[in-house]
């Protein structure tokens, strides 16, 4: 009898306590825009050193002198109202807003942004080499701050970054990492939030700025929880009961599901991120063009985008991706064609027989896997062999880079993306000779191309177009001789609840959404 | 018993001093551009210089060796590459969260599981001991994650009596002061008086707590059981029942007392493993915990902080198997 009480009681105790859950959302006045992320929000929110999905967090805390505009492929003002800059590409001079306050409620001002900048340079850390170039940043007077680069750059591209071009106010500049990634947190910027609080690797709140210097709109969100739930499954949930409103990467099922349900919006997304193939040209067979292209003409590329991505891709045009100035709808692109395969096959006159070409894939990435497979089915009929090799991105790039070509693999796969809205990204660190092989992992040695892509880089800053033709001459080689084949562009999916207007994403700022824009119907 | 102690704890240091070694030279082989991690992928190599000799990479394995002990023993482990953060903050801020929830976890697993063992041996091959036994073998075979799913489901979705992850709500945090006094978050709000934080907190830990649980559920009923029944059929027990003392108090008291030497090792170890495993758990229920910093260290190769996770680690097995063996040592029938 007593016992029985006793557990009457304590079932009362726990049902009262359940009572009072299940009402999140909605009981307070000021609405809440809950971003539901697959991964870490940050892995530091120092302005300086972060180099990957912080930029969701810093991209609404904190400034940059200008923004790439994906639509127009221009660079616009932000803390910077206008540019100039020397003939040579070599000085540049910004001219800066003047009504813009710091969280901290001092001013920005020249100071600033010469200490913010030399503070990452100095730091070295995440993205700084993006300001290799540059060699001195003076104040010309208040609202007047001067780069002077030891060649042509265009600093005004570098400075849209979505890394490491972060302006913060002095007080932040001196302070080390640590302050940054305080739990109560702290941060030195102008953006429209301000960091409320943090949960170290899982959650930031971020809060309004009052003294913001564009007007807000009455229906924004004034509040902005960024929370990490890994579980795809967990930010489906979250957004068919409307605690979420916005969330990143789901898996096939959960797509299908969030796609048939009227409270949410699944957006398909560019970025500019592509999936390459780089096949070794210091090593038999890939040596010989004809194989290469065999190789080209064999990878179902339609197939692997629709099949295995489930349109999580589209087909590539050129290595420069959609979005960005330098692509060209133009390039050539391969095509699953095995009859072509065959000829091509048939004249590189390789014995197929002695052939067993080893294709090295990054472990822990299932599509890579997958269109390996379906690859190697493809191979097979041309009378191909080919192994597939996983390895952890240490040993899968220290393998690629072994000193002797023949220890390296035969074809390699990797993703990449630009720094910065420049597509030299591609071309200096893939294309371009090197010594010692750092990314160039077709072991592509070109002195025409190198004199093509080093004049396109000086040519950037002063003469945008004559950079573009040289670009594309340089991607026709590569594509030509298929030294590498870009496999498909990545596309990513959100969803979004329709409760919101105004989500939009910009690939030259991964992973990233402005909140300042999103505003609640 | 001094003796013994301060006998368990020097091998306990041994211990440790073997696993900062073997794990130290470990991570040191494996191929990985630590350069790269520290100053970027795509750094320039002067860059990449600077880093190496800011990790102090370019002095030879036995110094740096030699050094990161010094560091060790002033309590400094370095900063994680990943990161950037000091490694001993890092851990102060996931800990806990995992700590306060295998603690949960064992709480429920001693309060369900320890009765229903003895429910189990009390009713040895009736109803009651199938169901029973039936439930704890499924405890310990169903898969973790589908298991919280299946709660999520249940709980959040179709009944919506329960939160889907997280610590505390969003409301919650927004609202009140979080306390910070241990990291565990129920022992923080009770310590302050946070009272409506408690019951926030409370309310999230329930579901990922049972998960935890679950495991060790199963295992310590079963293993009540079986130490009971055997300890059921001493003479002792017979001659306890035939003077005449009600069944259950010869259960609770003196045949239950007896067989808690085995359940507390297994307990105490599984613990220790809970510990380091709730990578799943964490997961799917979004808790802020070692999980996923394990996972995310050990596939990029984060070596300080996998050396960072691999001395704490090893110094809570240390502790625990200590308590396991002063447990056991109590026993007066083992003689030390």
């Amino acid at each position: 009898m007593k016992k029985s009480l006793v557990l009457m009681l304590t079932i009362l105790l726990a049902a009262s306590l359940f009572a009072g859950c299940g009402q999140d959302g909605g009981t307070t006045s000021d609405a809440i825009l809950y971003y539901a992320c697959g991964s870490e929000p940050y892995l530091t929110l120092d302005p300086s050193v972060e180099n990957s999905n912080g930029v969701c967090v810093l991209q609404n805390v904190y400034e940059t002198l200008t923004r790439y505009n994906d639509q127009t492929g221009e660079v616009e003002p932000c803390l910077a109202t206008s540019w100039t800059h020397s003939d040579d590409g070599t000085v540049w001079e910004f001219t800066l807003r003047e009504d813009v306050t710091f969280h901290d409620g001092t001013k920005m001002n020249a100071n600033a942004v010469k200490r913010s900048i030399e503070r990452t340079i100095g730091f070295g850390k995440g993205a700084a080499y993006i300001w290799a170039n540059v060699e001195s940043i003076e104040v010309v007077s208040d609202y007047v701050v001067r780069f002077t680069c030891s060649a042509s750059t265009s600093v005004d591209l570098i400075a849209s970054a979505a890394y490491a071009a972060y302006i913060m106010s002095e007080s932040a500049c001196d302070q080390e990492s640590d302050w940054f990634n305080n739990e109560e947190g702290n941060d030195g910027g102008s953006g429209p939030y301000t960091v409320k609080s943090l949960v170290t690797g899982d959650q930031v709140i971020l809060s309004a700025y009052d003294g913001y210097w564009q007007e807000w709109k009455e229906n924004s969100y004034k509040t902005v929880v960024i929370k990490k739930h890994v579980e795809s499954g967990t930010r489906r949930q979250l957004l068919e009961t409307g605690d979420a409103q916005i969330a990143y990467n789901f898996s096939t099922t959960d797509i299908a599901a969030l796609k048939s349900n009227e409270k949410v919006d699944v957006k398909y997304v560019n970025t500019y991120n592509n999936i390459l193939l780089f096949f070794n040209t210091e090593k038999e067979p890939c040596s010989n063009e004809e194989f290469r292209k065999a190789l080209a003409y064999s990878f179902p590329y339609e197939e692997v985008i629709n099949g295995v991505l489930e349109n999580r891709g589209q087909l590539s045009r050129g290595l420069v991706t959609p979005g960005l100035w330098g692509h060209d709808e133009t390039c050539t692109q391969y095509e699953f064609n095995m009859d072509k395969a065959r000829e091509c096959l048939a004249n590189s006159g390789v014995d197929v027989s002695a052939v067993n070409l080893e294709f090295a894939i990054q472990s822990g990435y299932t599509e890579y896997k997958d269109f390996a497979q379906l690859w190697q089915t493809y191979l097979k009929e041309l009378g191909i062999n080919m192994e597939i090799r996983e390895r952890g991105w240490d040993a899968h790039i220290e393998h690629a880079r072994a000193t002797r070509p023949e220890d390296r693999q035969d074809i390699f796969v990797m993703i990449w993306w630009p720094d910065y809205a420049d597509p030299s990204s591609w071309f200096q660190s893939m294309v371009h000779s090197e010594e010692s092989p750092a990314f160039n992992l077709s072991y592509i040695k070109n002195a025409e191309w190198d004199a093509k892509i080093e004049e396109a880089m000086q040519l950037t800053a002063t003469d945008r177009a004559s950079a573009e033709a040289l670009y594309k001459e340089v991607q026709m080689g590569v594509l030509d001789g298929a030294h590498m084949i870009p496999v498909y562009d990545q596309v990513i999916t959100y969803a979004v609840s329709t409760e919101i207007d105004g989500f939009y994403y910009n690939p030259a700022y991964p992973s990233s959404t402005l909140y300042f824009s999103i505003t609640h119907k | 018993m001094g003796k013994y102690i301060i006998k368990r704890l020097l091998n306990g240091l041994i211990v440790l001093l073997g696993v900062v070694t073997i794990t130290f030279f470990i991570t040191r082989v494996v191929p990985s551009d630590v350069a790269g991690k520290w100053a970027g992928e795509r750094a320039t190599e002067e860059q990449r210089q600077q880093a190496i000799a800011e990790l102090g990479l370019d002095k030879p394995l036995a110094t740096q060796y030699v050094n990161y002990l010094k560091d060790l023993l002033s309590g400094d482990l370095g900063r994680s590459l990943r990161t950037k953060e000091l490694i001993t903050k890092e851990l102060a801020s996931y800990f806990p969260a995992t700590m306060e929830l295998v603690l949960v976890g064992f709480l429920f697993a001693l309060f369900v599981g320890i009765p229903m063992g003895i429910y189990s041996a009390k009713k040895n091959g009736k109803m009651l001991d199938h169901a029973t036994r039936f439930f704890s073998i499924g405890a310990v075979s169903l898969p973790t994650f589908w298991v919280a799913m299946v709660f999520q489901l249940v709980f959040y979705r179709i009944l919506n009596w329960l939160p889907l992850g997280g610590r505390m709500s969003i409301n919650a945090s927004l609202l009140y002061e979080i306390p910070n006094v241990t990291g565990m978050l129920i022992i923080d709000c009770i310590l302050t008086g946070s009272w409506e934080l408690l019951g926030d907190a409370f309310v999230h830990i329930i579901m990922p707590g049972f998960t935890i649980a679950l495991y060790p559920i199963g295992l310590v009923a079963r293993m009540t059981r079986s130490a009971l029944l055997e300890i059921l059929n001493e003479d002792y027990i017979t001659a306890s029942k035939s003077y005449g003392i009600r069944e259950g108090k010869v259960l609770w008291r003196y045949a239950l007392k007896n067989s808690l030497g085995a359940t507390a090792t297994v307990v105490a170890l599984s613990m220790g493993y809970s510990l380091t495993n709730t990578f799943l758990t964490e997961t799917i229920f979004s808790w802020p915990g070692l999980g996923s910093y394990v996972s995310k260290s050990v596939t990029t190769l984060d070596y300080p902080a996998i050396m960072g996770i691999a001395i704490i680690s090893a110094i809570f097995y240390v502790i625990l198997n200590l308590i396991a063996d002063i447990i056991i040592a109590l026993d007066p029938r083992i003689r030390l």
